[in-house]
């Protein structure tokens, strides 16, 4: 290598100075403050809290180990939370997906007023999670709504009708998300699929939906979080009811917040921090390989 | 350079930087998207084509609009069921609250005749081509003028359109189709410059029969203010708009400075501190709530603005999102100030973030409408109803009286207002910010 | 293979033209290169012969057909695009085998109908044209995988493999490096001359047209300004639009007027240009024209009747560019070697009358 390719490589190593790194420092101090006291530290107490059991005042811990997981994480009362979680999830993230495809297939289009549809697609992202349930409690409430059903009161029917109101509200997500996806695909590569003679079926499923895969996977793992973590629909719409056969996981950790649960609560915090981070790399892992990336 | 880093000209839209090579294309050629499903076809295909793809996107809009719309009757409509077997929908029978437009107080007036002179005066300027930047084809007399009698017309109309309905009249549907009519005259006065001539005709019947529609419906109905004041919105919401207010302005601020120093600066352990800070997104309040809410107890923050904003006045979504964006600032311009003498600071709020002002601009509405629309932290931190922010308080409503559906809904029409609001005049930041992570560059 | 004849055809984007009565017949086997600037219409007239966009007036043939509402895929044509638009997500055999999937072809003969391909004749055309494309070893890759040339091959593989009445090119080169532009351009050619299949070909770079059509066809501003082999449009420009964009450095244009007075000639200030021989009789007196000498003709002479100031000159070894006015009007004159001329001082040129142009300063057409 030539002396100067040597010379210009050593003034490149970083040399850090002290101003620097002062600098750094405070500027970052701010945002590390915040992590460690409501991220880091909470969840460091959660794990330890796991291991307590606590009484009525709050105020005697007794410690058990990680006996308290074991238990816990088996019970009955989590595996319910849990399949309730679950259940929204198999609700809610398929529908988000076909309806996101559908949505942003039919608006991505050169045709007149084209532009008032993308409006009223994406419409329903002006809706926070409580008001999109005030808004279905009123249609389906079995007294004064507008559709007298007894879906939210019957307990078969119950997590499907909440997971209703959340279906209606990803519908502006997913088509934003798809939306960006499609109008990443060139049009010249359309417009080859259809000199070779595909239709609009099959350019959509052997062109566009193979072009668009790394949004779909976003928009996947983004709607199962949001499952996983669903609360405020259940809270408005049903309270947990009816019978606790919309209890999710985290309107159960909710519930378990007063100080005679804690621990528990701890146990399933934990537990679904663990589950959550297991179904994203699940996807990951799987997904990835079969993501086609245009280029 | 990422696509969305703006160095003084307007940035490229989505469709220009994934175009790439620039296209023979003449100007005025419409937009992207499909068109080879029409062309090539018969006419009578084709036209068949255009009516299926039409019919498809207004199913799919009416699956959006008809929750929307059986909500809007819901809240004008006395609290009773009135889907009965066999009996038609019930007209929709709204209690008013004013007799004319002068009605209501000083300070409603005053807003009212603003808020409909704003929304016209949009409108016009939309038509001639220009935006809020630029309100320059605005100042034509002929605007003006279509402005100007657009307010006076409402204004009288509107009041006879309550009038008339509090007396449950029947001259009613003519009081209405006389403000649409003499609305829209006015309106096609302003926009009578377009061609052909049946766009600025279509334009202002259209916009007049939305402008009259929503004044009437807005500033006439009781049951908005029957939501306020039953379920004490006031200070839940300037509750909501304070603890938005400073959680915004927070992780602004700490994601910038934050996002500054993994960009610009050297120091030891920088990707170790990274991963530190994107590990946290792997930590969502659902899973920190319990020990959270035990930390504010300890501190004694329940039912305190404190406990609302201090958790949230960092994030790692923000810092990763601007630090994208300053890694497309040149590092050209960086050397030129320092050689102008500009230190960290200068560079940082002179040239970095001016620079990366479309990111930043994303991320700030993205964070405003997420702690707007918070709910389960609020829930789990204040137990005392006089504290209660916007979201949670609809709860309250709708927990204490159910059967009156329209209040509760009213109070939850006003509760998304500031929303929607947000989204009509950001949408393109939000959407850019939404779908920052789903497509590559 | 067949023709692809244009009848004043007509494109209206809302209410921009662009394509204006477009009149232009390509003939059977032809090379037919749409040469203009950007936005004079050459990809949207290619885009409506291959279907994707819509005609709003006039008729276009393939062949004796009339196709204004045939189907894109019906139409038996194929396309290579200027991005190449190759499938990123399929491999190389299947983008070149994917025209051969969905679409029927006359494979029995021209007047049989036309019918799905056999797996193995599938086979077969996707290796004959990996063959003539020189891409047996890559089948298996992805277009990721790609060179920028490889990627063009493999979209001129998928538009020969339908063996289509006639090839549509949208600027294939203006990717490539400049060095592979050089070397494609005789691939193309060759490719051509082995299958003698009718190609439109758009480009905006005149070179490409003057090495490879066998006619070019002129537009601008959406209308027809020239047709014609590349020795018609650079000997006999039709006007002056044609004469300024062909050649380079373009032709020297000035302002003058006929005069008799000592012989026939147009007037330039103090300079005299000669007049080509079949106009001599047929200008009047004071007529105001506009002159055109190419650089390569115009020549340094002591007995010339052209004064040129010189300002700059460019010596490039095997020739030289000489860079000043005439009667203030820049003129750019080409010598062969490097002739030793004079920075700031003055020559006398020259130019034999057949390379004079002449074009009417109203309609800017060619005065013949």
């Amino acid at each position: 290598m030539s002396t100067a390719g040597r010379l210009l490589r050593r003034r490149d190593r970083p040399r850090y100075t002290a101003k620097e790194i002062a600098i750094a420092v405070a500027l970052l101090v701010p945002s590390i403050a915040v992590f460690v006291a409501f991220f880091y530290r909470p969840f460091l107490n959660l794990l330890y809290w796991g291991t307590f059991e606590s009484r009525a005042n709050g105020a005697f811990f007794e410690r058990v180990g990680l006996r308290q997981y074991r238990e816990q994480l088996t019970s009955s009362d989590f595996r319910e939370g849990l399949w309730h979680s679950v259940q929204f999830v198999l609700y809610t993230v398929p529908a988000g997906l076909v309806l996101g495809i559908l949505l942003a297939v039919a608006a991505h289009r050169r045709l007149r007023g084209i532009k008032v549809f993308q409006a009223i697609f994406s419409s329903t992202l002006a809706s926070s999670v409580a008001v999109t349930s005030v808004i279905f409690l009123y249609l389906l409430h079995p007294v004064v709504g507008v559709f007298r059903v007894d879906w939210l009161t019957n307990p078969d029917t119950a997590m499907f009708a909440v997971s209703l109101s959340s279906i209606w509200q990803n519908m502006g997500l997913s088509f934003i998300i798809v939306l960006a996806g499609l109008q990443n695909v060139p049009d010249e590569v359309m417009e080859a699929a259809t000199l070779d003679g595909y239709g609009p079926v099959r350019r959509l499923l052997r062109i566009t939906l193979p072009l668009i895969s790394p949004v779909l996977m976003f928009l996947l793992v983004v709607l199962v979080i949001f499952g996983l973590q669903a609360f405020a629909q259940v809270d408005i719409l049903t309270g947990g009811g009816p019978a606790g056969s919309t209890e999710t996981l985290v309107f159960k950790i909710n519930r378990l917040v007063r100080p005679d649960t804690i621990g528990i609560g701890a146990v399933y915090a934990v537990g679904l921090f663990f589950i959550t981070l297991a179904v994203t790399a699940v996807q990951f892992v799987i997904l990835e390989r079969r993501v086609h990336y245009a280029r | 350079m990422p696509a969305d880093v703006a160095v003084d000209v307007a940035e490229p839209t989505p469709e220009e930087a994934a175009a790439g090579m620039p296209r023979d294309r003449v100007l005025g050629a419409p937009e992207r998207g499909l068109t080879a499903a029409t062309i090539g076809k018969s006419s009578g295909r084709r036209t068949l084509g255009l009516v299926g793809q039409y019919a498809a996107l207004v199913v799919l809009a009416s699956l959006v609009l008809i929750p929307i719309g059986f909500t809007l009757i819901q809240a004008l409509s006395p609290p009773f069921p009135y889907f009965d077997a066999g009996k038609p929908l019930h007209p929709v029978a709204v209690d008013w609250k004013d007799k004319g437009w002068l009605d209501g107080g000083r300070f409603s007036v005053v807003v009212r005749t603003l808020v409909v002179a704003f929304a016209l005066a949009w409108i016009q300027l939309g038509a001639a081509g220009g935006r809020l930047r630029h309100p320059a084809p605005l100042a034509s007399p002929r605007r003006l003028f279509a402005v100007v009698t657009g307010v006076v017309a409402i204004a009288v109309f509107a009041g006879q359109i309550w009038q008339s309905s509090a007396e449950r009249s029947t001259a009613t549907p003519w009081w209405w189709l006389a403000a649409i009519a003499v609305l829209a005259a006015t309106q096609f006065v302003g926009f009578a410059t377009l061609r052909p001539l049946w766009k600025p005709v279509v334009l202002a019947v259209l916009a007049s029969v939305a402008v009259t529609a929503c004044t009437v419906v807005a500033f006439g109905a009781a049951v908005w203010n029957q939501g306020w004041d039953r379920g004490n919105l006031g200070p839940a919401l300037g509750r909501s708009f304070t603890i938005t207010l400073f959680i915004t302005v927070a992780q602004v601020v700490t994601s910038i400075v934050a996002a500054y120093a993994f960009a610009f600066l050297r120091f030891p352990f920088k990707t170790l501190v990274f991963a530190f800070f994107m590990a946290t997104l792997l930590l969502p309040l659902e899973v920190t709530l319990l020990a959270n809410v035990q930390t504010i107890r300890e501190l004694g923050w329940i039912n305190s603005n404190a406990a609302l904003v201090f958790p949230f006045a960092a994030t790692a979504f923000g810092t990763f999102l601007i630090r994208q964006g300053f890694r497309g600032v040149p590092p050209e311009v960086h050397d030129a100030t320092r050689l102008d003498g500009y230190g960290h600071m200068g560079f940082l709020w002179r040239f970095a973030v001016p620079l990366t002002r479309p990111v930043i601009a994303s991320f700030t509405v993205i964070a405003a409408l997420g702690a707007w629309n918070q709910y389960l932290w609020p829930q789990a931190v204040i137990d005392d109803e006089r504290f209660q922010t916007a979201q949670i308080r609809l709860k309250t409503i709708v927990g204490t009286d159910i059967t009156n559906a329209n209040i509760a809904i009213a109070a939850a029409l006003i509760v998304a207002l500031p929303v929607l609001l947000l989204l009509i005049a950001f949408s393109r930041q939000i959407i850019r910010g939404l779908t920052a992570g789903a497509v590559k560059g | 293979m067949a023709s692809v004849t244009f009848e004043n055809v007509t494109k209206r984007f809302d209410d921009v033209i662009a394509v204006d009565a477009l009149d232009l017949a390509v003939d059977d086997g032809e090379f037919m290169v749409l040469l203009g600037p950007s936005g004079c219409g050459k990809t949207t007239a290619l885009r409506m012969i291959a279907g994707l966009e819509g005609i709003t007036d006039g008729k276009l043939l393939i062949g004796d057909q009339v196709v204004n509402d045939v189907d894109p895929a019906r139409r038996d044509v194929s396309m290579v695009f200027q991005s190449y638009a190759l499938y990123p997500h399929m491999t190389v055999q299947r983008n070149i085998e994917s025209p051969l999937l969905v679409r029927r072809y006359h494979a029995d003969g021209p007047d049989k109908p036309a019918r799905k391909l056999t797996r193995t004749e599938r086979v077969e055309r996707v290796d004959e044209a990996a063959r003539v494309l020189g891409l047996e070893g890559l089948l298996k890759r992805k277009p990721a995988a790609l060179s920028g040339g490889q990627r063009q091959r493999v979209a001129l593989a998928r538009a020969f493999v339908g063996r289509p009445k006639a090839f549509l090119m949208d600027e294939p080169l203006s990717n490539l490096d400049a060095k592979l532009r050089a070397q494609t351009r005789l691939e193309l050619v060759d490719l051509h001359r082995r299958v003698e299949t009718t190609v439109v070909y758009v480009t905006h770079d005149q070179v490409e047209a003057m090495t490879m059509a066998h006619r070019i066809a002129i537009l601008s501003a959406g209308r027809l300004q020239q047709v014609g082999s590349p020795q018609e449009v650079y000997e006999a420009p039709a006007n002056l639009f044609v004469a300024q964009f062909i050649g380079t450095p373009p032709m020297n244009t000035l302002n003058g007027t006929f005069g008799t007075e000592g012989g026939p000639a147009i007037v330039v200030g103090g300079s005299r240009f000669p007049v080509p021989a079949d106009l001599k009789t047929r200008l009047e007196e004071g007529q105001g024209v506009i002159v055109g000498a190419r650089p390569e003709h115009l020549d340094v002479s002591d007995a010339g009747t052209i004064t040129h100031d010189v300002r700059a000159v460019e010596w490039l070894g095997h020739e030289c560019l000489v860079f000043g006015s005439v009667e203030g009007s820049p003129v750019v004159v080409r010598e062969a070697g490097m002739a030793p001329l004079p920075a700031g001082g003055t020559i006398r040129l020259t130019v034999d009358p057949a390379n004079v142009h002449l074009f009417d300063p109203d309609t800017t057409e060619r005065l013949a």
